[in-house]
């Protein structure tokens, strides 16, 4: 059963509420760079740059595949004080417009995507992070939440340096 | 233009009223308050060619109309070519100067679209906006030629493979999606977008519609962004248009009153294919400024979600 929300229902913790369609907490970010879209898909579809550019991300390797569709990459990140280990894989990956990653490990599944499009010279770019956590883990999700902006900020900048050093 | 703080808390109270903002009530309020984006300049499309879908009713003629004021060629696309014909004579009694021609398309067929887009695009070596305005509220559940369900293949398939098929011609210019309001009810279905499932409701296939084309439009965006075009999807509001006067005779006999007439409903479409510089791709607007594509949370899309809907899209309409 869905819960009735009206438009002026408060920002509740809705993704905890047991029967309710789960919105994930998700964070979405969209930036410009000088750099043109092939580079920064290029850049940005080799996950294991996230090194450099996530501020979370301790080490990132790939294991398997050849940057496209079923590439895996071993992450591991720091979040929240806590290390884990997470397995990406490339979902979609249409160059230079559309990147889509999944990580998963026994307590967390999540999306990244990046849509990239022309912007003057250079680029826009929207980045999207949904996060959804299994067991035990799941109550975790409404501080994930109020953290979020703060990491979008970090990332998002760190991002942002780096694709313009590409230009 | 960055408008005042009251103004634009005003403007959020009227949108998310409904009753206010999408009504004749809300765009004239909006109109009257401080920062209301400036019309295009009088001869901002001269010499330029602008097609229009669904041009022979309701929202359609008054968009022909009014991106004829604007001196743009307006191309009035069409699947009743008898009727097509008259909104043209009339359109040209009212605005003698106005450069009019009737070209014929079923949008809800993707074969009849890639005809039309191959002799559209062969006369015209530049065109400077679409507005896929055609629209259907089916009464039974119906399906296009394709086998899609006809309400999203009239308001996404057949607007997406237009659009693919004349990207050369639109380098450096503009599409707009006609959406609704209606939208803001209903959540991405990636997994039903035949609905097959549940019992058929037309307002419903028609919200769905609507909501995927504002989902998928982001995505679209990128594509076409690569060739410097721009596109947006907009919403008229509440107009008394003869879709609304047919599917929803309740609603109108409520809201009569109030309805927003067919030039109040093209106001947003017209300006989105007539400001300079061109708005920021990707957006939906309502009353010629950027909104929410979601009011409620539960229809926010999960990204599998939106990834899914977006390879059903890339296979129905042949996106390589």
């Amino acid at each position: 059963m869905r819960r009735p929300y009206g438009v002026w229902a408060p920002p509740v913790a809705w993704w905890t509420t047991p029967g309710v369609m789960p919105v994930k907490p998700t964070v979405t970010r969209t930036f410009t760079t000088t750099a043109p879209p092939e580079a920064v898909y290029d850049y940005l579809c080799d996950f294991s740059h996230a090194e450099e550019w996530d501020p979370g991300t301790l080490s990132c390797e790939r294991v398997s595949g050849d940057g496209g569709v079923g590439t895996v990459y071993r992450n591991v990140s720091s979040f929240l004080g806590r290390t884990s280990e997470i397995t990406y894989t490339t979902v979609e990956a249409e160059r230079p417009t559309r990147i889509h990653l999944t990580g998963t490990n026994e307590q967390f599944d999540g999306h990244d995507v990046l849509g990239i499009r022309s912007h003057g010279t250079g680029s826009e770019v929207t980045y999207t992070a949904e996060f959804s956590f299994k067991g035990a883990a799941r109550f975790a999700a409404p501080v994930v939440a109020a953290y979020l902006p703060l990491l979008a900020r970090r990332t998002i900048d760190e991002l942002r340096a780096h694709l313009d050093g590409l230009a | 233009m960055s408008r005042p703080l009251p103004v634009r808390a005003l403007d959020t109270v009227l949108d998310r009223s409904l009753v206010l903002g999408y009504t004749t009530i809300g765009l004239r309020v909006r109109q009257a308050l401080p920062g209301w984006p400036a019309d295009p300049a009088p001869d901002a499309l001269a010499g330029r060619d602008v097609l229009v879908t669904g041009a022979s009713s309701g929202l359609g003629i008054a968009t022909a109309e009014g991106l004829a004021a604007l001196g743009a060629r307006v191309h009035l696309v069409v699947r009743d070519e008898a009727k097509g014909g008259r909104v043209l004579d009339e359109i040209a009694r009212r605005r003698p100067d106005a450069e009019l021609r009737l070209w014929r398309c079923d949008v809800g067929d993707v074969d009849d679209v890639r005809r039309f887009a191959g002799e559209v695009g062969a006369e015209l070596p530049a065109i400077h906006a679409i507005v896929h305005n055609a629209g259907v509220m089916p009464p039974e559940r119906a399906e296009s030629a394709q086998g899609h369900e006809l309400s999203m293949a009239v308001h996404v398939v057949g607007p997406v493979v237009m659009t693919e098929a004349l990207r050369p011609q639109l380098e450096g210019g503009r599409v707009v999606l006609v959406s609704s309001g209606g939208m803001y009810g209903q959540a991405l279905r990636a997994d039903d977008p035949a609905y097959r499932r549940g019992t058929y409701s037309p307002t419903t296939a028609y919200a769905r519609s609507k909501r995927m084309q504002v989902e998928m439009l982001p995505l679209l965006a990128d594509r076409w962004s690569l060739g410097g075009i721009t596109a947006a999807a907009m919403h008229p509001g509440w107009a008394d248009t003869p879709g609304v006067k047919e599917s929803l005779p309740r609603f109108r006999s409520i809201t009569r009153p109030v309805l927003r007439d067919d030039a109040q409903g093209a106001d947003t479409s017209v300006w989105l294919v007539g400001t300079e510089p061109p708005p920021a791709t990707g957006r939906f607007w309502h009353d010629r400024v950027r909104r929410l594509a979601h009011i409620v949370p539960t229809t926010r899309a999960g990204e599998a979600d939106r990834a899914r809907a977006w390879a059903w899209l890339e296979e129905a309409a042949g996106l390589g």
